[in-house]
């Protein structure tokens, strides 16, 4: 006799709902908006007389396969779509920008610890390359390490686009920080420091243009897999 | 039953769904049940192209939606007319009417037209 596993409806449908999210033309809440359909049409059909498996086949086959029903919802959400097509570019220059930052920011450290100290700045190059590369050998290796045993490198997802838009923020005002204490009043000091507001303003209005991106993206509730 | 071309049923779905939804507020399945019911079954809009009228209604801010929950306990988005809405379809009203007009005059000029 076949044996047939007992039809779970709600499964069903929420595997409905993942292939419509995976089409990435709709947000969460159309979704949900026909997933409403769905059920609508269900229990219209149960009424009918089919039984639940019946009812979802023939109510799924009404709606339309989801291919179309993503092509319509595309026309309406263009300007989010958009938006979202955006997100790996302004996270692949957030992401270089923070890089650099980092090693901007490391290179200032040492000044700033080689001019409190006392130590004259070409006699820092050979020490410095020397920490940095001991530093890095160490960062590297147990990002290898965390990865061949499968670990999260970071305790805390780092590539969303808010964490980039925060790290990017923070490591730009530590720079930024670091170049005020180290600027003296000369003309190479000064220049540098002119260079730096116009860095600042700069990276100010790439961030605050992130920060619409992300949040409209998130308002709007846009199924996006990172 | 014969059904009403793609590009008639395009061009009266907005004053319809205004006028549906100028009675009280709906929801995208009643709104399709209770257009094929008032049209015989003659309109019938795709389960799934009737969300996308919709949202571009909600966006040119002729209709409103809110969520609430259902008697089934789900959660459902209602629609209901704006007040930029109604005066929409008052412009609808008077197009579709002079449209009518026009069509009633060829034909009375020229019955056997059909």
């Amino acid at each position: 006799m076949e044996h047939r596993t007992k039809f779970d409806l709600d499964q069903n449908v929420a595997q409905w709902k993942a292939r419509l999210s995976k089409s990435q033309k709709m947000t969460s809440e159309n979704i949900e908006e026909l997933s409403d359909h769905l059920y609508s049409e269900i229990e219209e059909l149960q009424e009918l007389g089919l039984d639940e498996e019946e009812a979802f086949l023939v109510a799924r086959k009404r709606i339309g396969s989801i291919d179309c029903i993503a092509a319509e919802f595309r026309k309406v959400n263009n300007k989010l779509l958009f938006a979202k097509e955006l997100m790996p570019y302004i996270k692949g220059i957030l992401i270089l920008l923070a890089f650099s930052l980092l090693v901007d920011l490391v290179g200032k450290l040492f000044l700033i610890i080689g001019l409190k100290a006392g130590i004259a700045i070409h006699e820092l190059n050979m020490t410095v390359f020397l920490v940095l590369l001991v530093f890095l050998t160490s960062f590297c290796y147990s990002l290898y390490h965390k990865f061949r045993n499968h670990k999260a490198i970071f305790p805390v997802k780092i590539t969303t686009l808010t964490m980039v838009i925060l790290i990017t923020g923070v490591l730009h005002a530590l720079s930024s920080n670091a170049l005020f204490q180290i600027a003296k009043p000369t003309e190479l000091g000064i220049a540098l420091t002119t260079l730096q507001i116009f860095k600042v303003s700069f990276v100010l209005l790439l961030l605050a243009f992130s920060c619409i991106v992300a949040i409209y993206t998130k308002k709007k509730g846009l199924e996006i897999a990172d | 039953m014969e059904k009403l071309s793609k590009e008639l049923i395009g061009a009266s779905s907005i004053p319809i769904i205004l006028s549906l939804l100028s009675k009280e507020a709906s929801y995208g399945y009643e709104i399709i049940k209770n257009i094929k019911k008032l049209s015989d079954g003659k309109i019938s809009y795709g389960e799934g192209t009737l969300y996308p009228v919709l949202h571009k209604l909600e966006k040119k801010g002729w209709i409103e939606s809110f969520w609430s929950v259902a008697d089934s306990g789900r959660k459902r988005k209602y629609y209901k007319i704006s007040e930029k809405g109604r005066k929409e379809l008052a412009t609808e009203k008077e197009n579709w009417t002079i449209i009518n007009e026009i069509i009633s005059k060829l034909w009375n000029i020229e019955p056997n037209l059909t």
